[in-house]
């Protein structure tokens, strides 16, 4: 007995000793991922590497923390900036006193035009397409950057702000590390990189120089937990103090009724859509394509998928990003209709589609309720599961009829419907992005939309665009899927979070546990 | 003796071989583009292209193998497609973690299992028989993720004695064990399965052997019959089994990994083949094959251990 209470006491002393280490000004971070990824923002394109680089880095400018709209674009690098009457040639002044992480000296001009020119080259960055119409980057004062396009864009600043291309890497870090730099990023943020351990964590550190303020918290742990159970249950017991949460309500429900535990619902939503092949038959029928969209129900879905974390989705171009309408056809949700859609194209007996869908669990319960709804119209959809990987390459090649896609994008129109509904990005294509339906019918808004200074009227004609795809029925948009995280009531994050771009909470120099 | 170890070794590259070959093959042969996993879903097919000419993967398949054949052979394993990191840099990082986790495992298993199938033979058709295969039925048709779960909760979340994440970062050999503790009792609990039913049936033939009976009829306490002369016998079943299992219970300590969080070479696998790391993959085909192999040919020496009548040519 007395052997018992020993081991006891000493377990419950390491206990102590660990849970200590989790309070005061360690930030412990339980994320969704086996392994952190290349960790080079121009290059980083899964939200695990994107939601750590997110503490890391800054941009010209950056939405105000807890927001994801382009409409709370603040200062960042940049103290203020000019553009020309015709919107072509921008002027940033540069924040003085901006150090590098590490032995890397002062940020200037001269990092910023190296940063920017990196981001927009193909062989260095993923995002060199967005860059396209900037056809000069110069240094124009030691903390003056010009750059000028060759073409109006939607939205300069929102490709300048601390988000892929836009993070502002340092010249120095860059050439002195090469390779080493995607396991070692150098920035200008509020932490700093420190440490990586396989399969395990990245350890950030506080930047004491930032220009902000030196943070409060001192250390982070981004913890790599792949097991939704087990990140949980590391919630559960203390040892993180922050959780990547399921897109899933009986998750939110579950983790609710752990004491001090606050749960945050953000923007952008990844959106579930339904493309409809319009080249293949049936679906070259428009009749058919109206009665898929009139026999999903969504309201059914977003219950399907709960309340606290799904919202009804009718419009091509997610609710919240700058740029959407819904005031756009709808098809409400009508069996009866559906089928008489499809007696008028002639087929009274139904018709058979295909998808070629992932075995992702999250994804796959969608296409099976919808796949139940259909059903009840007489639409019999068959779906062929392969591995997520496969899937990404399938429906690349243009082989599947249906595809069910999710996703979240830069909240601007602009990108939802030039990389889905726009005729350049069909699929098979050498332009190819994610055009799987061969939408084409908004081509014309979309473009003029692009360069059109004027912001009421550039609204219009994205509206324009959205209206003539559903009218179209090229896809049927199903719900928003908001992302989720987690935290402990003490965790102060200094500001209230409605939402990230990068997809994991802004922390900060603000940022503080409250006890 | 040497003999022996030369041809086995002779035979171990001509494994390595044909599994190389295979799986690089199968990686390529598999739908699924690694360019596209690393620029993500919204690269045009143009910067997947540009990408492909990078990593080499638009060059013709008998270029791409004689490249990777030659790299094996001197040693230059690449860097990961999609982390940019050393390939054996990578695994060397997390073969400790997983060899550990493995022997420790195999430690416990035999430990359990040996005297439990050997006590259930000689009780054979009573009730401890009756518990102990019942409970080793039990420990081999539970799935390793469920009985993980189980211990998380009963052990990390209800008496909180051991954390949910198990770092390999301890610095005290107790804070080690403290970590190693519940994934080495969640694979040591499947490992015992095996070995205790093994060591049953192997002890159950020795027990019917005619030396056994004359051992008794020589008057030889029960006990000395059992360790002396039984013992030994049952044990060359057993090291079979743990040999052949010990190469599978590296590949299968995934789960225990993945809901542990401990790094290791499973989690590194699905990791590589989710994303299509194919240089990934393929190194991580060249120390699993070597691991198999040098299992095997210690499970045959162990053999010569045991049973002085075994001879190696």
């Amino acid at each position: 007995m007395r052997n018992r209470i020993s081991v006891s006491v000493a377990c419950a002393a390491l206990l102590a000793s660990s849970l200590a280490h989790g309070a005061g000004t360690t930030l412990n971070v339980g994320m969704a991922s086996a392994d952190a990824g290349k960790l080079d923002p121009h290059v980083a394109t899964t939200t695990p590497d994107k939601g750590l680089l997110h503490w890391m880095f800054n941009g010209l400018v950056r939405i105000k923390p807890g927001q994801a709209s382009p409409a709370f674009i603040e200062p960042d690098l940049a103290e203020s900036w000019t553009a020309s009457a015709d919107g072509l040639v921008w002027t940033f002044k540069l924040r003085q006193g901006v150090e590098c992480h590490g032995e890397y000296g002062a940020l200037d001009a001269n990092d910023v035009v190296f940063s920017l020119r990196r981001a927009a080259n193909n062989e260095t960055s993923g995002f060199a397409n967005d860059f396209k119409a900037l056809s000069s980057i110069e240094a124009t004062g030691d903390h003056e950057v010009t750059i000028t396009l060759s073409e109006p864009v939607p939205s300069l600043l929102g490709l300048l702000v601390a988000y892929h291309g836009g993070n502002i890497v340092c010249q120095d870090a860059v050439e002195a590390l090469g390779d080493q730099f995607q396991r070692s990023p150098i920035g200008t943020g509020p932490f700093m990189f420190a440490e990586y351990q396989p399969q395990q964590y990245v350890k950030l550190v506080a930047n004491e120089d930032y220009f902000r303020g030196a943070p409060k918290i001192k250390e982070i742990y981004y913890r790599y937990i792949p097991s939704d159970a087990s990140r949980d249950l590391a919630f559960q017991s203390g040892e993180i103090d922050m959780i990547y949460g399921k897109q899933d309500q009986t998750w939110v429900e579950r983790i609710k009724e752990i004491p001090g535990t606050m749960v945050t619902v953000m923007e952008p939503g990844e959106m579930s859509v339904i493309h409809l092949n319009m080249t293949m038959p049936p679906l070259d029928n428009k009749l058919v394509r109206q009665a898929v969209a009139h026999a999903i129900d969504r309201s059914a879905m977003v219950q399907f998928k709960g309340e606290a974390v799904t919202r009804a989705a009718v419009s091509p171009v997610p609710e919240g990003y700058l740029g959407h309408t819904g005031d756009v056809p709808t098809y409400e949700y009508d069996v009866a209709g559906a089928k008489a859609l499809l007696a008028e194209a002639g087929f009274a007996d139904g018709v058979t589609l295909k998808a070629i869908h992932t075995t992702l669990p999250g994804m796959l319960t969608t296409i099976e309720a919808v796949q139940a709804l259909l059903k009840q119209a007489g639409i019999n959809l068959e779906i062929e599961p392969v591995e997520h990987a496969t899937f990404h390459q399938r429906i690349r090649e243009d082989a599947s009829q249906v595809v069910h896609y999710s996703a979240a994008r830069f909240p601007i129109a602009d990108v939802y419907l030039t990389q889905f509904y726009h005729s350049d990005s069909i699929v098979a294509t050498p332009s190819a992005i994610t055009n799987f339906s061969h939408c084409s019918v908004a081509d014309g808004e979309i473009e003029a939309a692009r360069v059109e200074p004027d912001s009421e009227k550039q609204n219009m004609l994205w509206a324009a665009a959205q209206r003539k795809i559903m009218e179209e029925v090229c896809a049927v948009p199903i719900y928003q899927n908001l992302q989720l995280w987690a935290w402990k009531d003490t965790l102060d994050l200094g500001f209230e979070v409605k939402g990230s771009l990068n997809l994991s909470p802004a922390i900060t120099e603000l940022a503080s546990f409250s006890n | 003796m040497s003999g022996f170890v030369l041809k086995r070794v002779g035979f171990a590259v001509i494994t390595l071989f044909a599994v190389l070959t295979i799986v690089f093959f199968i990686v390529r042969v598999l739908p699924g583009d690694p360019a596209l996993v690393i620029l993500g879903d919204q690269a045009s097919m143009e910067a997947i292209e540009a990408l492909r000419a990078r990593l080499g993967l638009d060059r013709p398949l008998a270029v791409q193998y004689l490249d990777f054949l030659s790299g094996v052979v001197i040693g230059e394993w690449g860097v990961s497609m999609v982390s940019g990191r050393p390939v054996i840099e990578e695994i060397l990082k997390v073969l400790p973690a997983t060899i550990e986790l493995t022997v420790v495992s195999l430690i416990l298993g035999a430990a359990l299992g040996i005297p439990l199938g050997i006590w259930s033979a000689i009780r054979r058709n009573s009730l401890p028989d009756y518990v102990t295969r019942l409970a080793s039925l039990l420990g081999l048709s539970f799935p390793a993720f469920v009985s993980a779960i189980l211990l998380l909760l009963v052990f990390a979340i209800q008496l909180r004695w051991f954390p949910v994440i198990s770092s390999i970062q301890g610095e005290s050999i107790g804070e080690r064990l403290r970590d190693l503790a519940l994934p080495a009792v969640n694979l040591g609990i499947i490992m015992a399965a095996y070995i205790t039913r093994v060591a049953r049936s192997a002890m159950l033939e020795v027990l019917n052997q005619d030396y056994v009976r004359t051992a008794y009829a020589k008057g030889i306490d029960f006990t000395a019959v059992i360790l002396r002369h039984c013992l030994r016998n049952t044990l060359i079943p057993v090291v079979t089994v743990v040999g052949l299992y010990l190469g599978i219970l590296i590949g299968n300590s995934v789960l225990t990994e993945i809901v542990f969080n401990r790094p290791g070479l499973g989690k590194l696998i699905v990791g590589a083949l989710n994303q299509r790391d194919y240089t990934m993959l393929q190194g991580m085909m060249v120390i699993y094959t070597l691991i198999v192999v040098a299992v095997n040919l210690i499970t045959d020496l162990t053999y010569g251990l045991i049973d002085p009548r075994i001879k190696y040519r």
